[in-house]
C-alpha cells in the first residue's frame, strides 16, 4: 500500500481514505457472496460435508412437501420454491416481517454424489437434503499384503 | 387501524437464561373479532412452545431440539436456537379462549378480543 515507508507521514489523510474505502469495497464484497445479509426472500441454508454425504438444511417454516422443486443436474441442486405471506381476508396488517415470495437456491459440490440415493425430509419447518457422495469415489484403505 | 399489541422489550433479566436464544419472526394481522400472531419456528416440535399471558404481556418460548451436524461446515448462515417474543396486550383479549396451533414450523396464534371491545352496530330507528 504504500510504496516506501516515509509516504505514511507525509500524506497521512490519503493514506486512511484509501484504507477507508478498500474497507467499503470489502464489506460490499462481503454482502454480494453472503446471501443471509441479503434481505429478501432467501431461505438461509446450512451445507455439511459429512465425510460419505452432504447435507444441505434449508430454513422454510410453514411450506408443504408441495411448495417445492428439489432437482440435481451436472453437480448441482438446485431448490424452488414460494414463501407466501398473504393477509388473511378481512384483516388488516399490523405486523409484517416475514418475507414473501419465490426463490431459488442453488448448491455445488465439489465431489460427485449418488443421485439416485439422493433423499430430502421436510420437518418442523426444516428442509433437510441427504446427498451421498458416489461410493467409487469414497476413500477407501487398501490393505497391504506381505510377501 | 388500532395498536391492540406491541412488542415489548424481551431483555427482560429474568428471561435470559443459559439457553441461546433469538426473537422470532412475526407477521400481525388483525380484525374486530381477533388478533392474529403468525410466529416461524423452525425446528420446533409442538410440545416445545410455552405460551404465557401475564400481567397484560404474552409472551412466547420455544425450545429448540435441533443439533447441528456433525462435519465440516461449507456454508454456514443459521443456528436454530430457542426462540422468544413478547407482545404488550395494549387492550384486552379474551385469555380463556386463546388458541395456538404448530404446523410445520409456523405457529398461529388466535387471542379473540373481549366481547365489550368489539364494535357493536346500533341500529337507528326511524320514526
Amino acid at each position: 500500500m504504500f510504496t516506501n515507508r516515509f509516504d505514511f507521514y507525509r500524506h497521512p489523510r490519503g493514506h486512511f481514505d484509501r484504507i477507508n474505502a478498500q474497507m467499503n469495497a470489502l464489506r460490499r464484497a462481503m454482502e454480494e457472496v453472503e446471501p443471509s445479509r441479503a434481505r429478501g426472500t432467501m431461505p438461509l441454508a446450512n451445507v455439511t460435508d459429512r465425510g460419505e454425504s452432504y447435507r444441505v438444511e434449508l430454513l422454510v417454516p410453514g411450506l408443504g412437501q408441495d411448495d417445492f422443486q428439489v432437482t440435481f443436474a451436472a453437480e448441482t441442486l438446485t431448490v424452488r420454491g414460494e414463501v407466501k405471506v398473504e393477509a388473511p381476508e378481512g384483516y388488516a396488517v399490523h405486523r409484517r416481517e416475514r418475507r414473501p415470495g419465490p426463490f431459488v437456491r442453488s448448491f455445488t459440490f465439489a465431489q460427485p454424489v449418488d443421485v439416485d440415493k439422493i433423499a430430502a425430509r421436510l420437518d418442523s419447518g426444516v428442509l433437510t437434503i441427504e446427498l451421498p457422495r458416489s461410493p467409487e469415489l469414497q476413500p477407501r484403505r487398501i490393505p497391504i499384503t506381505v510377501a | 387501524m388500532t395498536q391492540p399489541i406491541e412488542t415489548a422489550n424481551a431483555t427482560d433479566a429474568q428471561e435470559l437464561n443459559d439457553r441461546p436464544w433469538s426473537p422470532a419472526t412475526v407477521d400481525i394481522f388483525e380484525n374486530e373479532q381477533e388478533v392474529l400472531l403468525i410466529a416461524e419456528l423452525p425446528g420446533v416440535k409442538p410440545g416445545d412452545v410455552q405460551l404465557e399471558v401475564e400481567n397484560g404481556e404474552l409472551r412466547l418460548h420455544a425450545r429448540s431440539s435441533w443439533d447441528a451436524p456433525t462435519g465440516e461446515g461449507h456454508l454456514n448462515e443459521f443456528q436454530l436456537t430457542d426462540l422468544r417474543r413478547s407482545f404488550r396486550l395494549r387492550e384486552s383479549v379474551d385469555v380463556d379462549h386463546i388458541e395456538a396451533r404448530l404446523v410445520a414450523g409456523l405457529l398461529t396464534v388466535r387471542l379473540p378480543r373481549l366481547r365489550s371491545n368489539v364494535p357493536r352496530k346500533i341500529d337507528v330507528a326511524v320514526a
